[in-house]
């Protein structure tokens, strides 16, 4: 049995632990694809090679940051699983349906601009927001 | 689903951090079992029964839902 968030609070030291350590992989991996896009646009390097690399370790992080959070999800009990999975299917429904709620209103007319970046915004607002709802709720 | 978790743990003299340790889930797990809020599973639930030397059916009742 995996004892590292189980037989504890939600907010105890081991559970603060792995949450770190995800916050982590998740600002690790978003820098480096900020650096990746940012370095592409503004051309701070013209070496193919260089943009190869930081797609490939962009995307390395990210196999990374994802086999974390299923591992992190393991070792929580099932109540805690329940609030991520809930969560989860709240922020991937909010993504879905803002990304064709988004979609129409350009093809509309309503909105010029389409980035990528808002809908990945609503997903983890809408996921932070859950979890919070989830642990008061159960509480 | 009904349980007489809180009674039996206050029989022990047992806070619910000692409970949720025993069981091997969080204190909020055990908190939220106790208030009625969430349902445990089956090997959850046999955990405690085996804990608490009891039958599953002696701790947990079930609720006829209404209609």
């Amino acid at each position: 049995m995996n004892r590292s968030i189980i037989g504890s609070d939600a907010c105890s030291p081991e559970s603060a632990k792995s949450s770190a350590q995800l916050l982590v992989w998740v600002f690790i991996w978003t820098a480096t694809m900020v650096l990746a896009d940012k370095g592409m646009a503004y051309q701070w390097w013209t070496e193919k090679w260089i943009t190869v690399a930081a797609i490939v370790v962009n995307t390395a992080l990210g196999v990374g940051m994802i086999t974390f959070f299923v591992s992190y999800l393991r070792k929580m009990d099932e109540l805690q699983r329940k609030i991520q999975l809930e969560a989860l299917a709240f922020a991937m429904g909010c993504g879905l349906v803002g990304s064709f709620t988004y979609s129409l209103l350009v093809t509309a007319g309503f909105i010029v601009e389409t980035e990528i970046g808002d809908i990945i915004l609503l997903m983890t607002v809408t996921y932070m927001a859950a979890i919070i709802v989830g642990r008061v709720r159960y509480r | 689903m009904k349980n007489r978790l809180k009674v039996l743990r206050a029989e022990r003299d047992w806070t619910q951090a000692d409970l949720a340790v025993a069981l091997g889930v969080s204190r909020q797990t055990v908190n939220a079992i106790e208030k009625g809020k969430f349902d445990p599973s089956l090997p959850l639930a046999f955990k405690a029964a085996r804990l608490f030397k009891m039958a599953i059916e002696e701790i947990f009742q079930d609720e006829p839902q209404k209609p």
